[in-house]
């Protein structure tokens, strides 16, 4: 039986109004597209403001420009960021003013709940009466701006339910609005965890006609173990959707994608959330990586938004014929140690399993 | 434990025999417990005899004082490597090869040791992760899921003077693996390359003053120290529990 708050997701994101809004929209001059260098493809990354609201016409209408945006600079791909549809549970009755609380008490006691503040029961509740009405909504609004604009859309991430288990992943959209595939969240947070979502134990690269794309989320770039997998399956490009709920600080940032671009020689593009919901504080600088070797000023980072709060698109042209010559190149990368390597997960990874069990 | 990594600036590894006395002198002054020198030492220093020797003369000198030289190319078998060891009062306690290459060090012909060892020296079970392998994260996650909590990398990072390339080493494997490490980095020339590396003592970013991942960054002196704290580094793993949320089956076939 469905809760009262299913009921009210599917109402307010159903078929009919989905189809309203798209039939609504005006159509879109290619001849606005920015002309790249032979070779090159140009990748766009999302950094945006929650923004609460109680439309989805409206929120559609925001994704909406961010494409539009992507398009008109010429870009051949979007990102959007990790828990892109929080702005969305505004659509439960009342939630506008609790938020407001919530958020005006943790300003003021300069105090971001990022544990949730054991509200875990309630939320696992609300991400699961969100996913399928949100889910059906969104990637139809996507396919539809795909195509419309000719763009490569990855979604960025929300709430998927397979198999009555809930997870945070995203998904890839072809410039002719056909789903290429999704990629669930493999690493979790202890919050996650804690609101019962499950990880994926599966890393997916996708050929494309502009690149080899792995899109793993957010937290999994904290682990090499991702972008070692993508590198062995053939990835040029990670596309990195995230939320971190905490205040920006410079260190704290540095720890997920870009030391993962140094070890692995692929480009890594982050699409950020930020902004205020519920009390917690999200930051985060949208930017696109490369290795060290290939940037001006040798410090692995092709273009990144000026601020870690704010409403941005980075967009950056990515050479990928140049990526294997530095590959090459490369002073630190490619080595082989055939016999340290030999039995890795047996000796490593099951020995640590088998110790912590005993333990 | 009070550790400290060797600064040395461009041009030290002229007078090595006085600087290593220099180092050490302070080491003791300051009752330091282990001090870690740059790599390739034992190449682009003036020592007259044997590496090994000499630095056990020190060691022998330098009571109680834990000492990672530096590295050296050790021949073996007919096979040269890139080595470091820590030795205590005259004594090898860990010896480690460099487990992966660096190109220049490829086109040397140099070779590969087979695996990462592990000791207990002063209550740390301690890993040395030498120069090339910082920038191969499997050495560092190896050392870290075999309960490692102190590693200590003398190392020399080709290139000119570059601060992304340096945090690319040490300080992003600390971060993913929440162990403590002593970086000691050289400056210089060797074999036609140029070498720009920093010393720096490293901990888990939740445990240090300004949120950075660092316990003591490279001044003008000879030496830095840092104390470690294990129950300091136990509260920070608690805050950011990287190892914890590995997800071990998605990595089946991750060296294919």
């Amino acid at each position: 039986m469905k809760n009262i708050l299913e009921i009210v997701f599917e109402s307010k994101m159903s078929e009919k109004k989905v189809n309203n809004y798209l039939r609504r929209l005006h159509g879109f001059s290619r001849g606005n597209f920015i002309l790249k260098k032979k070779g090159k493809i140009r990748v766009a990354c999302v950094e945006r403001e929650i923004k609460v609201t109680n439309s989805f016409e409206e929120y559609a209408e925001r994704m909406r420009k961010f494409v539009e945006e992507a398009a008109l600079k010429g870009s051949d791909i979007v990102a959007f960021p990790e828990y892109n549809f929080f702005d969305l549970l505004g659509l439960i009755p009342g939630f506008g003013k609790l938020n407001n609380f919530l958020n005006k008490k943790a300003k003021s006691e300069e105090v971001s709940n990022s544990e949730g503040g054991g509200g875990e029961g309630l939320l696992k509740v609300i991400f699961k009466s969100i996913s399928k009405a949100y889910q059906e909504a969104y990637e139809k609004i996507m396919r539809d701006f795909a195509k419309r604009y000719g763009i490569y859309i990855y979604t960025g991430s929300y709430i998927i339910t397979e198999n009555g288990n809930l997870y945070n992943g995203g998904t890839l959209i072809s410039r002719e609005g056909e789903i290429l595939g999704r990629q669930k969240k493999i690493h979790l947070t202890d919050f996650e965890e804690k609101i019962g979502i499950k990880g994926d134990e599966e890393l997916k690269v996708f050929s494309l006609d502009i690149g080899k794309i792995a899109c793993p989320v957010c937290m999994d770039a904290t682990y090499f173990e991702t972008f070692r997998m993508a590198f062995e399956k053939g990835a040029e490009i990670v596309i990195l959707p995230i939320a971190n709920m905490e205040e920006y600080n410079f260190w704290r940032a540095l720890r997920g994608i870009w030391p993962r671009v140094q070890e692995s020689y692929v480009y890594g593009a982050k699409a950020s959330l930020n902004g205020w919901i519920g009390g917690i504080h999200f930051t985060g600088k949208a930017a696109i990586f490369a290795p060290i070797d290939m940037t001006e000023n040798e410090d692995g980072i092709i273009a990144i938004a000026p601020h870690y709060e704010g409403d941005y698109v980075v967009t950056s042209d990515l050479d990928i014929e140049r990526l294997y010559e530095v590959r090459e190149k490369a002073e630190y990368f490619k080595d082989v140690n055939e016999e340290f390597e030999k039995d890795y997960y047996e000796k490593v990874y099951e020995n640590f399993r088998r110790v912590k069990d005993e333990k | 434990m009070r550790v400290a990594a060797a600064v040395f600036k461009r041009g030290d590894s002229r007078s090595c025999i006085r600087k290593y006395e220099e180092v050490l002198r302070e080491c003791e002054e300051k009752a330091v417990d282990l001090v870690v020198f740059p790599a390739l030492t034992g190449e682009v220093c003036d020592f007259e005899e044997d590496f090994i020797e000499k630095i056990r003369d020190f060691s022998l000198r330098y009571k109680d004082i834990a000492i990672n030289p530096g590295s050296y190319f050790e021949n073996h078998d007919g096979k040269v490597y890139h080595s470091s060891f820590v030795m205590l009062n005259g004594e090898i306690k860990l010896f480690q090869r460099q487990l992966y290459l660096a190109r220049w060090e490829r086109e040397l012909g140099l070779s590969r040791d087979t695996a990462l060892k592990i000791a207990d020296i002063k209550g740390y079970k301690i890993s040395i992760i030498l120069s090339t392998d910082v920038f191969y994260p499997q050495v560092s996650r190896y050392a870290a899921l075999k309960g490692v909590n102190l590693v200590l990398s003398p190392v020399a990072i080709k290139g000119q003077r570059n601060f992304a390339r340096q945090i690319a080493g040490v300080w992003q494997n600390v971060q993913q693996n929440l162990f403590f490490a002593i970086e000691s980095g050289f400056k210089g020339e060797y074999k036609g390359n140029n070498f720009y590396s920093e010393a720096a003592i490293h901990a888990p970013l939740e445990m240090t003053k300004d949120d950075d991942g660092f316990l003591a960054k490279e001044v003008d002196s000879n030496i830095i120290i840092a104390e470690l704290n294990e129950v300091e580094r136990q509260k920070a793993i608690s805050k950011f529990d990287v190892i914890k949320q590995l997800n071990i089956n998605s990595y089946k076939g991750i060296f294919r």
